[in-house]
């Protein structure tokens, strides 16, 4: 192994760690725009991810081929830098002492998505199949202890193949969605402390602590249109857990939104507020942060272009108390681009430990 | 549309509430060490000091113990660098030593906190053996004029292996003598030896005692084989009693626990003072000068001043010499 470990992890699985972050597959860059709201306003592949009773809002049927999203943080640009320009090894203990003293207080982030995305609307109320496939790679690095250096690692690639649909029920102002989805997830986690490396503890890598497992799981959700001027839109969802084994899994959750969708003619406004894991799966235990698992967002869709996508996008909103905000540009289908600024915490209350993230999202289409 | 604007007052307002739901202060068990970590990655020490404190577990008493010791001045992660490979110095050490009461203060708070894990690895004792040793180093360097080579290779008073170039020395009344120094039919002669500072003990060990003798008298002839020469010992001779709260003690505990669990840092051998201080060895000197055959003059004796025994946590100037004509760093 006299090759760049990171070097390696960065371009396989974007590679390094924080152990307190609520986790979740597939979060997308519009509904991070909108400080992570998405259970009623989910309008894209998201909804797969987020409630799939959402996908009654998908009113035009849509394939992207591809869909790319790439998330960062300004840690992970610099330490891209330095993998570009020669990068470094780990092998020996001298070269895990250095990495540590220049890294110390680093805490690089990457995630990256690859996916197709079709969806095929079989009625205008709301009846909707939906079909994604979607390479997602994480990896969070923490050097941490400026008395005794650790680096905590984290790196997944899961490989998400899922189906779903919603359906309206009755005269549909009730909309039910239902999806499963099946995870394989290769996964490598570990703590190396400068105990190890005086200990001369080899330095982890995938051949040697890498964890991998597979699991089905579905999703329940429903949607309520109310009919009033406020058009107010109430939204549901339960997960079910994966297991995936020794490489985790895939927490369960029961959330719950609310949303407002006002059409203004050359303008369209979305509001949302959501309430995630109301049963508290993530974080610690004892973890009982409201504010943690409280989002709320807006867009603001000009010229628009059908039921679903405009010209051009801006959002804003909060995600567990931090400012995120959003532009997108969307020629139809053809071509959508995003960009995206928000803060994930990392900590263990809302409010701690910010990691601020960007995100570029491109999707090709028709 | 006035309802729509007011709907989008409602939300605007409602957003503006919720940009401000953060939790803004601890909510659960695993944030206090959570608090503790971020304070300690922002070299935040006081801070961390208090958070660290409240996470009464393992985990918690470590990363208290680690946060005193920054506090205290102590760079572990330099100093074990510093220790490792090939080239390993004693330098960055050496340079690191506490300068100020509340350093070794916030050091011996940092020991305590480690003692207090209940199941320590080989790292745990590995910090606890560096940390004491550094206050034990500063103790003897003010005692013994310590001094470190820029290639690392720690010099002192004694190094050569005689105590006769420091402070402390044994010294003699007289080494030259005539008829007229004939008293009673021998020429009186009195060695002395006043003690190592009380400072030093009471910084090993938290303690301090004495016991002073001047009654033994050991007897020679002149080198001219002329006079009878008698040498009155005229001793006072300092020790402690290794308190459980002090320096030595950490290290003794630091260093039975590596022992235990191992450690590939071979340079730390050097750094286990308790065992090479409480030797139970009496130190003793060979007086030649003017005589016509060597007398030897222990400092400790049995008539009065006792010889403490290896490890008994008792330590004297006996002891204390011999470790200094033997202290070696390199």
């Amino acid at each position: 192994m006299k090759r760049l470990l990171l070097l390696t992890l960065v371009l396989l699985f974007a590679a390094s760690a924080q152990a307190v972050e609520y986790r979740r597959i597939g979060q997308d860059y519009r509904n991070l725009a909108m400080g992570n709201t998405g259970i009623v306003t989910a309008t894209s592949s998201s909804a797969l991810f987020y409630n799939p009773a959402a996908l009654a809002n998908i009113f035009n049927w849509w394939v992207d081929f591809p869909m790319a999203q790439v998330e960062y943080t300004k840690d992970a640009k610099d330490l891209y830098s330095v993998v570009q320009s020669g990068g470094f090894n780990l092998e020996t203990q001298q070269e895990q002492l250095d990495f540590m003293n220049t890294y110390m207080g680093s805490n690089p982030h990457v995630r990256v998505d690859l996916g197709v995305n079709a969806f095929f609307p079989l009625s205008d109320k709301g009846s909707t199949m939906g079909f994604n496939y979607t390479y997602e790679a994480v990896l969070d690095l923490a050097v941490r202890n400026p008395v005794a250096p650790e680096i905590d690692a984290y790196a997944k690639l899961d490989h998400v193949r899922q189906f779903g649909f919603s359906v309206p029920l009755g005269l549909g102002k009730w909309v039910l969605g239902l999806s499963a989805k099946r995870v394989e997830r290769q996964a490598l986690s570990f703590n190396y402390g400068l105990q190890d490396a005086l200990n001369e503890t080899a330095f982890p890598t995938l051949e040697s602590a890498g964890t991998q497992g597979t699991g089905i799981g579905y999703d329940v959700g429903l949607l309520y249109r109310a009919p009033s001027k406020a058009r107010l839109m109430y939204g549901l969802v339960w997960r079910q857990k994966i297991d995936l084994g020794d490489a985790g899994d895939v927490p369960g959750e029961l959330a719950a939104g609310v949303a407002s969708f006002q059409d203004l003619g050359f303008m369209r406004w979305t509001a949302a507020l959501d309430w995630r894991d109301l049963t508290y799966q993530q974080g610690s235990p004892g973890d009982r942060s409201l504010s943690r698992r409280t989002h709320v967002g807006m867009e603001f869709g000009f010229l628009p272009l059908n039921k679903t996508n405009s010209l051009f996008s801006l959002r804003t909103g909060y995600n567990q108390g931090y400012l995120s905000t959003g532009a997108e540009i969307a020629l139809g289908h053809a071509m959508v681009l995003g960009y995206t600024k928000y803060t994930e915490e990392t900590g263990e209350w809302a409010g701690q430990v910010g990691s601020e993230r960007t995100i570029i999202y491109l999707s090709l289409g028709f | 549309m006035r309802f729509r604007l007011l709907f989008f007052l409602l939300l605007v307002f409602s957003a503006w509430g919720l940009s401000s739901c953060k939790d803004g202060t601890k909510t659960h068990e695993a944030a206090n060490l959570e608090a503790c970590k971020v304070a300690i990655d922002n070299q935040e020490w006081d801070a961390a000091v208090s958070s660290c404190a409240e996470v009464q577990t393992d985990e918690g008493y470590h990363l208290t113990a680690q946060a005193y010791l920054a506090r205290g001045g102590v760079a572990l992660f330099d100093v074990l660098s510093a220790m490792t490979g090939d080239n390993s110095s004693f330098s960055t050490l050496f340079n690191a030593l506490p300068t100020t009461a509340a350093q070794v203060a916030d050091i011996k708070l940092g020991l305590t906190a480690l003692a207090k894990i209940e199941a320590p690895d080989s790292f745990v004792y590995t910090e606890g053996l560096l940390a004491s040793a550094m206050v034990i180093l500063q103790a003897l360097k003010a005692e013994l004029s310590l001094d470190v080579a820029a290639d690392g290779t720690v010099s002192h008073c004694a190094s050569g292996g005689s105590i006769d170039g420091c402070s402390f020395g044994l010294t003699l009344s007289d080494t030259e003598y005539t008829a007229s120094d004939v008293v009673a039919g021998a020429v009186p002669v009195t060695a002395t030896f006043s003690g190592l500072s009380n400072d030093l003990y009471n910084s090993l060990c938290d303690t301090q005692d004495s016991t002073s003798d001047s009654a033994k008298v050991v007897s020679g002839r002149d080198s001219s084989d002329t006079y009878d020469v008698n040498v009155t010992e005229d001793f006072t001779v300092n020790g402690c009693t290794v308190a459980t709260t002090s320096v030595l003690w950490f290290n003794q505990w630091a260093s039975t626990g590596l022992a235990t669990t191992g450690s590939t840092l071979t340079a730390l051998d050097q750094l286990k003072f308790y065992s090479s201080i409480d030797t139970g060895n009496n130190f003793s000197k060979e007086v030649s000068a003017s005589l016509l055959n060597p007398i030897t003059i222990s400092i400790c004796n049995s008539d009065a001043i006792p010889t403490t025994a290896s490890g008994d946590l008792l330590v004297n100037d006996c002891e204390m010499l011999s470790f200094f004509t033997n202290l070696s760093l390199n």
